[in-house]
């Protein structure tokens, strides 16, 4: 293990991805502090208005010296243009709103105490709220640094509260598939006859199940009123009791040559149980295949929660994922690409979180391959 | 023969010759058919995203499948978006008996179709035999139902036509615009083939020279799925004030664009010539092509108004009983009435294409909407948060609970959920309005985005053992009909879409209906039941009034009808009128609302 980390240490680009997952990661669990605003914290009506709102300006520079300062927004005013049909918004530079740091905003329960689920806090009175944030300015001025939706929601913070999904669900689901796999098809191969058969034959029809339509079916088997987190996770349960068909086919196949090695026959000599040989002798010899799965399942299934919010059967307002937050991008057409460009930044992360996961994958399969042994 | 009696036969042969004429359909200017520069020749380009599966009026299965039929098929009526009314179109004239009960038809003289065979009552006759054949199934059947009692067609003589009701009704010339077919075609195929061979016929796969029509156009090729030509019919019998045979344009293209976004392009790209923007994102889009000048193009922005109505509704049947009960009180329904921010879900939800709705026809239904029927406080409830808690205090929820939300005295919050469709854009922001103006009202509710077919259907269709249904509240938009506007399914106690309180299949009418469903039942019925245009308007009026006080439906917006063609295209609906109508002709409504006549449109140039 040790060798591993200091090889990945080594390799740059799994190093880099590494530090990219860990900042993602921790800004994840601390979004309500990092984020100036809250989760769906909206500003389409009343004094403030922000639908569509283009990424704050930051001004460096004072207007009347001309010097350098801390930097400060203008608060904006909104008005469509009755010609073009475009929301202009222009800085009302009466007074200037500069940025603070550690400031009050928003209540939210701090990080830890959030993982507790919102039912149990609230049977119990336990609601512990803390109001401080990274960074803020004065109402009536905004600080929305990717611009927002078209409900006036901050992007910058809805990234970061997606991630929580995007993230988590990308890693447990990918454990649970991989598990699963892993241990049926070490099986599998290890005894090979009836067991065998049968665990290929049931890999086979599960592989033909078209996913899609499965969990449109079972939607409508939830009833209406469920949570929709809840019918998000137990869908993404789902996705990862079917997908482990292909890599129970592979480890089985990785069994079949490694259960006659001469290590295995020896510990067969030696008397060891058939547990102790499989998981204690023949699985850890596809370790690099499975470290190469499990980091392409977890692009596979940040793409997948991405999917299914198109559907409507992932993750639904208020709360956010990058999925949801694309879907709400394609509904805006070519304005999109023309106009709106900052709404496709949960694109550029679902990318980069990808490619992250894809070169750390790459770092701990040249570390764990014997093979690339020095 | 002396001169004397060569003058005579002269003038005997003279006078027969404006009869002749005096038999097709002349345009006036109303319809474009005056105008000066009107040329003839050219081609219109038309970009869809839903190409037909079948030219067969008996088999056609959808909405555009049926309109690209219209355009190539006669009827005796058809649809006047302006008027909103029915005009005569193969028939000459219609003569309504003393008691409304028949109706009798004088077809136009020497009409043909396509291939130069005479169009008379024979057609028509073996036509309307066609859509009543139970083998065939037609599309058009109910068009020949009249509250389940047959409508009978019979022949008077050879250009005369009668159409038999089993009771009045005031829209029954509504009940002549289905398409009129060939028989000199028909009988044989029928003969040989019987009913499959009738359905068979006409088909996306069947030779364009062997679909004889009557309309202003004939089918000259069909790519499946690709591009759809159509050729001017040179024996269509409709004219221009001048006395020039129509269509003005010499051929039609549709053409095939695989979703909105791609037919939006096409448009900006200038490949297709009119397009109906409905978001404001694709008005933006136009005006930015439009004023860089890269298409020579007009954007009319609200048009007109549209018939379709925009609503939240409850479901009367739910499980809960409590929640039933609850629903079913009109008080709670006026609340939320009250808590629907419409401005703010135009603005924000619609970009400001559309206009805030408290009733069941929308001002585009220039016939029948009445601005008096809607009074605030009695027949419209627009948003107010205060008078919104006032009523639910009246209901017993006057507290709130440490959560904030409303309690009872028996402790009991109110908890719902609301669905929206996933593919419906507006369903999904506007939907998050509302949601939360009721949070802060105190109820507990939530928005549930789901699937329409598999989720949302079944939700609405299928009832538990003990009657009851699942869902609490749906967001459902309403496609509008300019007459009858009470829409014959809508209102009616056992209709189909009558979703808030359903009647299960075969029964009459829903397990537990109120006074004012009843009520709202009957304006259907009487409304049809009278040819006085005074009385309908005051029975609807009524309707109106009835249906924006009970609130069976919580009327949210009607979105407005903005058009955009290449300046190339005249004679469109906003050129000849003011106003767009948000209702379609049925012979053109494939076009979208801004053609009403696609054969007076004409092309300038090139």
């Amino acid at each position: 293990m040790g060798r591993a980390v200091k090889h990945v240490r080594r390799n740059r680009l799994a190093l880099a991805a590494t530090v990219f997952l860990g900042v993602m990661y921790f800004l994840a669990a601390f979004a309500d502090f990092v984020a100036p605003y809250g989760e769906s914290e909206a500003y389409y009506r009343g004094a403030i208005v922000r639908t569509y709102a283009p990424p704050a300006q930051l001004h460096w520079r004072d207007p009347r010296t001309g010097g350098f300062t801390r930097p400060f927004v203008y608060p904006l005013t909104q008005e469509r243009d009755p010609s073009t049909f475009e929301l202009v918004y222009k800085e009302d530079m009466a007074r200037p709103f500069p940025v603070q740091f550690f400031v009050q905003g928003t209540p939210y329960v701090p990080f830890p105490l959030s993982l507790i689920p919102e039912g149990w806090r609230q049977a119990t009175g336990f609601q512990p709220q803390v109001s401080w944030h990274l960074f803020g300015v004065a109402k009536p001025a905004l600080v929305q640094l990717w611009g927002a939706d078209q409900l006036g929601r901050d992007v910058f913070g809805r990234i970061l509260f997606g991630a929580r999904i995007t993230l988590t669900v990308g890693i447990f689901a990918s454990l649970l598939t991989l598990l699963i796999g892993v241990v049926v098809g070490g099986i599998s191969g290890f005894y090979g006859g009836i067991v065998d058969d049968v665990c290929m034959r049931l890999v086979e029809i599960l592989i033909t199940i078209p996913s899609l339509f499965l969990l449109l079916a079972l939607r409508a088997v939830f009833p209406l009123d469920a949570k929709s987190s809840t019918v998000f996770f137990i869908m993404i349960l789902i996705l990862g009791l079917i997908r482990w068909g292909t890599i129970a086919r592979v480890v089985r196949g990785q069994v079949l040559s490694l259960r006659e090695e001469e290590y295995v026959q020896a510990a067969r000599g030696l008397g060891a149980r058939d547990g102790r040989i499989i998981f204690r002798h023949v699985l850890p010899g596809t370790i690099s295949y499975a470290i190469v799965s499990l980091s392409l399942l977890i692009p596979s299934f940040i793409l997948t929660e991405a999917g299914l919010s198109f559907l409507g059967l992932g993750i639904s307002e208020p709360n956010s994922s990058w999925g949801l937050m694309l879907a709400s991008a394609q509904e805006g057409g070519i304005q999109t690409f023309v106009s709106r460009t900052w709404l496709l930044v949960p694109g550029l992360f679902i990318f980069l979180a990808v490619l992250a996961f894809n070169f750390l994958g790459d770092g701990l399969r040249d570390a764990f391959d014997p093979k690339a042994r020095k | 023969m002396s001169r004397f009696s060569v003058l005579t036969a002269l003038i005997l042969l003279s006078s027969f010759a404006p009869l002749s004429q005096a038999q097709s359909l002349v345009r006036t200017a109303a319809s474009g058919g005056d105008d000066p520069q009107a040329t003839l020749g050219g081609s219109l380009s038309y970009g869809t995203v839903d190409m037909p599966s079948t030219l067969n009026p008996f088999v056609a299965s959808s909405l555009s499948d049926a309109n690209f039929i219209n355009i190539l098929l006669p009827a005796l009526m058809s649809f006047n978006s302006t008027t909103l009314k029915d005009d005569n179109y193969a028939a000459l004239s219609s003569t309504v008996s003393k008691d409304g009960k028949s109706i009798t038809y004088k077809l136009r003289d020497g009409l043909k179709w396509s291939d130069g065979q005479d169009l008379n009552a024979d057609d028509v006759i073996y036509s309307a035999q066609l859509h009543s054949r139970a083998d065939i199934n037609s599309r058009y059947a109910s068009s020949f139902l009249l509250n389940g009692k047959p409508i009978t067609w019979t022949k008077v003589d050879n250009t005369t036509v009668r159409q038999t009701l089993p009771s009045l009704d005031a829209v029954a010339l509504d009940l002549a615009t289905w398409p009129i077919l060939p028989e000199h075609i028909f009988r044989p195929i029928l003969e040989k083939d019987g009913a499959a061979g009738v359905l068979n016929a006409y088909s996306i796969k069947t030779p364009p020279a062997q679909i004889v029509t009557g309309g202003p156009f004939t089918v000259v090729s069909y790519k499946i799925g690709e591009e759809l030509q159509l050729r001017k019919n040179p024996r269509y019998f409709v004219k221009d004030a001048k006395g020039r045979a129509l269509p003005y344009l010499d051929q039609v293209v549709f053409k095939k664009y695989a979703d909105p976004n791609a037919l939006l392009a096409g448009f900006l790209a200038g490949q297709v010539d009119v397009y109906q923007p409905r978001q404001v994102e694709e008005v933006a889009a136009i005006r930015r092509a439009i004023d860089s000048g890269s298409i020579d193009a007009t954007l009319k922005v609200n048009a007109g108004a549209s018939g379709v109505v925009s609503t939240l509704h409850p479901n009367f049947q739910q499980k809960d009983p409590v929640k039933a009960a609850l629903y079913r009180n009109v008080k709670f329904r006026q609340a939320i009435s009250y808590l629907v921010d419409r401005d703010t879900i135009v603005k924000v939800a619609l970009g400001g294409l559309g206009k805030p709705l408290y009733g069941p026809i929308t001002s585009g239904n220039t016939r029948w909407y009445d601005p008096n029927a809607y009074v605030e406080g009695q027949s419209k409830f627009s948003f107010d948060p205060k008078k919104a808690a006032q009523l639910l205090s009246e209901l017993g929820y006057k507290k709130k609970n440490a959560q904030g939300l409303l309690v009872n005295a028996r402790g009991q919050t109110i908890k719902f959920t609301i669905l929206a469709s996933s593919s419906e854009a507006v369903q999904k922001s506007g939907g998050q309005i509302v949601v939360d103006d009721l949070k802060a009202a105190g109820l507990d509710v939530t928005l549930s985005v789901v699937d329409n077919g598999s989720v949302v259907t079944p939700a609405i269709r299928n009832f538990n053992a003990d009657g009851t249904r699942n869902f609490d509240w749906l967001f459902t938009d309403f496609g509008a009909q300019a007459d009858p506007p009470t829409r014959r399914n809508l209102y009616n106690l056992d209709g189909a879409a009558h979703i808030y309180n359903l009647a299960q299949r075969g029964q009459k009418r829903p397990a537990k209906v109120d006074a004012w469903e009843v009520q709202l039942d009957k304006y259907v019925f009487t409304g049809l039941g009278t040819l006085d245009q005074d009385q309908r308007f005051k029975i609807y009026s009524d309707f109106q009034k009835t249906a924006a006080k009970y609130l069976p439906y919580v009327y949210i917006y009607s979105p407005s009808i903005n058009v955009a063609y290449r300046n190339r295209v005249q004679n469109t609906q906003d050129q000849l009128n003011k106003t767009v109508s948000g209702f379609q002709g049925s012979q053109n409504a494939f076009m979208g609302e801004n053609i009403n006549y696609l054969d007076t449109i004409f092309v300038k140039g090139k």
